[in-house]
């Protein structure tokens, strides 16, 4: 036993981290450190009665032997593992160290456990990413700041076209189409800057084969203590055929657009060739209805003594020719505003309102016409244009309610829409029939005879044109002789 | 005593020339009035051409130029006249049926002197010429006149 012993000796034995024990060549334990019991739970005599390889993990014991046998050969064995099982049966992974001197066996040991773990931890870990990696349903890279890849998967490889190691002697770079090289670089710069940035990027890249590649990336990047971008872990969904669909719905878009505007174009042009049509046949007109007029002054002139007869046929020629010319006038009024675009400015309405009836104060000096000016906003439209439309409405009101007994009119404006203001004009005069209000708007359509109320009917007209032109709309209502209202809706 | 000047008047519709005519009659204008069918006629009378080669030197008072005419139209005429160093200041009056506002803003850009659109009532026609012949022949005066 003295050869186990000693004050020294003991001292190491007693006081070393690791675990030690001294056995015979049976596995025999001769003696144990107190390492032993705080590591696997054992006094030497919980193990007196045991051998060695009754502590062992049965699948471990032929190694053990075979290790052992190693030991008679070369005397020491090192960097040997196994495991051992503790006192309350559970196995620890055990590293050892072991020489034979003379008849025994010096051995120490050390747990191992939490490093195995730790290292099996990482495996399945490393494994479990490679799986990931490997069988992912989209491209997937690692690749480090400069566009260089660390690793690339099979399914990029198959999105591309390249093979893993292709992929991995080229960059980043090489595989992004030419025009969205700096567009890509901006954003990887983003992401590592941290800054705003959208976290789906949309990019192209370039097949072995030529064709273009639409990817859907996502990319987080991995840093060291430092902050430094070590690598990004990126994510790249092909999307070239949602790309191709939305590039098919964008052609036909732009096709259909085309399309529209080209018929726009048309009603734009058959719009005007109808416009010029109506002022070249009033241009034209106005030539032969003045020949009319001047012969037959001439005519009339040369007629000396002319009864009553001529004289009434003479007349009635001349309202004749007098209302046509005022028919041509107008007509050339029309097609002129036809061709007019409105000079935007704002409008005080109540200000124009009350201009504009102040010029017919002459004609309602007489009558008791009761006016009633709601206050009006300000509008955005061609002063002209409005003071037309608005002297319009005026004077039908004031005209077809000369017969009514308490004329009443109104101007004022109604709740209107989010966009849009709309202004009234009611009156209380002869009103007309729902049934033609389609007709109102029409040139030279009338719904009253010249006797009763004169006018030729191009008012209404002239103002649907200008409130159309403005990207406003008009309309009226009405019953005969209780009085009409007309509303005109103008963009805010 | 000097001979009173006289007036070119350019018109292709001969019920304008005829009434335009009377409209000069019932105006007592003393001066005459020579009448061309077309712009090239214009251009022949002006510069004495044609079967105006024989016709006495002398310069109008002031043109009255129809715009809608066969083969040069008014505007055309105006132009080559005021390119010509020999009428680029005779007095040219536009009398047309309407109003086209580009013939108006291409007169006026080409230098006319005035601009009449021919009214359809009879008598205001006459009042027009009057005026036009009463300011031009005799109230103006034009360099062609010195």
């Amino acid at each position: 036993m003295n050869n186990f012993s000693g004050e020294l000796f003991d001292q190491y034995f007693l006081n070393s981290i690791d675990l030690l024990c001294i056995s015979d060549m049976s596995g025999r334990f001769i003696r144990l450190n107190p390492e032993w019991e705080r590591t696997l739970g054992y006094t030497l005599e919980d193990v007196t009665n045991l051998q060695y390889y009754e502590l062992i993990h049965p699948d471990d014991i032929e190694e053990t032997r075979s290790a052992a046998r190693d030991l008679v050969d070369r005397k020491l064995v090192k960097e040997f593992v196994n495991r051992i099982r503790h006192k309350q049966g559970h196995y620890l992974w055990i590293e050892w160290r072991s020489f034979l001197f003379g008849p025994y066996i010096y051995a120490s040991a050390r747990d191992i456990t939490h490093q195995i773990e730790h290292e099996r931890f990482t495996r399945e870990t490393q494994e479990k990413f490679r799986i990931a990696f490997e069988n992912a349903p989209s491209g997937m890279s690692i690749i480090r700041s400069d566009g260089s890849y660390i690793a690339v998967n099979p399914m990029l490889s198959q999105m591309l076209g390249y093979s893993a190691e292709e992929l991995m002697q080229g960059t980043l770079h090489t595989i992004t189409y030419s025009e969205d090289v700096e567009r890509s670089n901006e954003w990887i710069r983003k992401n590592i800057a941290g800054e705003k940035c959208e976290p789906d990027f949309e990019k192209r890249y370039v097949h072995k084969d030529g064709r273009i590649v639409w990817g859907l990336v996502r990319s987080q990047w991995v840093k060291d203590i430092e902050g430094k971008p070590l690598m990004a872990v990126t994510h790249i969904l092909d999307i070239t055929a949602r790309k191709e669909a939305e590039a098919a719905i964008q052609n036909v878009n732009r096709i259909l657009e085309k399309k529209v505007a080209e018929r726009t174009r048309e009603l734009d042009q058959s719009v005007k060739d109808l416009q010029s049509f109506t002022y070249s046949v009033s241009h034209d007109l106005r030539a032969p209805i003045r020949h009319i007029d001047g012969f037959m002054k001439l005519l009339y002139a040369r007629i000396v003594n002319p009864g009553e007869a001529v004289n009434n046929y003479y007349f009635k020629v001349k309202e004749a020719v007098t209302r046509m010319s005022v028919m041509i006038d107008s007509l050339l009024v029309f097609s002129r505003l036809g061709r007019k675009e409105p000079v935007y400015s704002r409008i005080n309405l109540d200000h124009l309102v009350r201009e504009i009836i102040h010029l017919y104060q002459h004609d309602t000096a007489n009558r008791e016409l009761e006016w009633t000016i709601q206050p009006l906003p300000d509008i955005y439209a061609d002063k002209n244009l409005m003071k037309l439309v608005f002297e319009n409405l005026i004077s039908n009101a004031i005209k077809y309610t000369s017969k009514s007994e308490h004329p009443e009119i109104t101007i004022g404006v109604t709740a209107g829409e989010a966009d849009f203001h709309e202004l009234f004009i009611r009156d209380n005069g002869i009103g007309f029939n729902m049934q033609y209000a389609d007709k109102l708007f029409g040139v030279f359509q009338r719904l009253h005879n010249n006797e009763d109320y004169e006018g030729i009917g191009i008012g209404l007209a002239n103002v649907k044109q200008i409130i159309d032109k403005h990207k406003g709309s008009v309309r009226a209502e009405g019953k005969l002789n209780e009085g009409a209202i007309f509303y005109i809706k103008l963009p805010k | 005593m000097k001979n009173i000047p006289r007036i070119l008047y350019a018109e292709d519709n001969l019920n304008d020339i005829e009434l335009t005519l009377a409209a000069f009659e019932e105006s007592n204008l003393a001066n005459l009035v020579d009448v061309v069918r077309d712009g090239e006629e214009v251009m022949d009378f002006l510069f004495y051409r044609g079967k105006y080669q024989d016709r006495s030197r002398e310069t109008p008072a002031f043109i009255l130029l129809d715009i809608k005419m066969p083969k040069l139209d008014g505007i055309e005429v105006l132009k080559l006249i005021r390119e010509s160093d020999e009428y680029k200041n005779l007095p040219v009056v536009m009398l047309t049926s309407s109003q086209m506002e580009n013939d108006v803003i291409q007169s006026y850009e080409l230098g006319v002197n005035g601009f009449v659109v021919k009214p359809i009532d009879f008598s205001d026609f006459v009042q027009a010429v009057k005026g036009i012949g009463y300011f031009w022949a005799i109230l103006n005066t034009s360099p062609s006149k010195l």
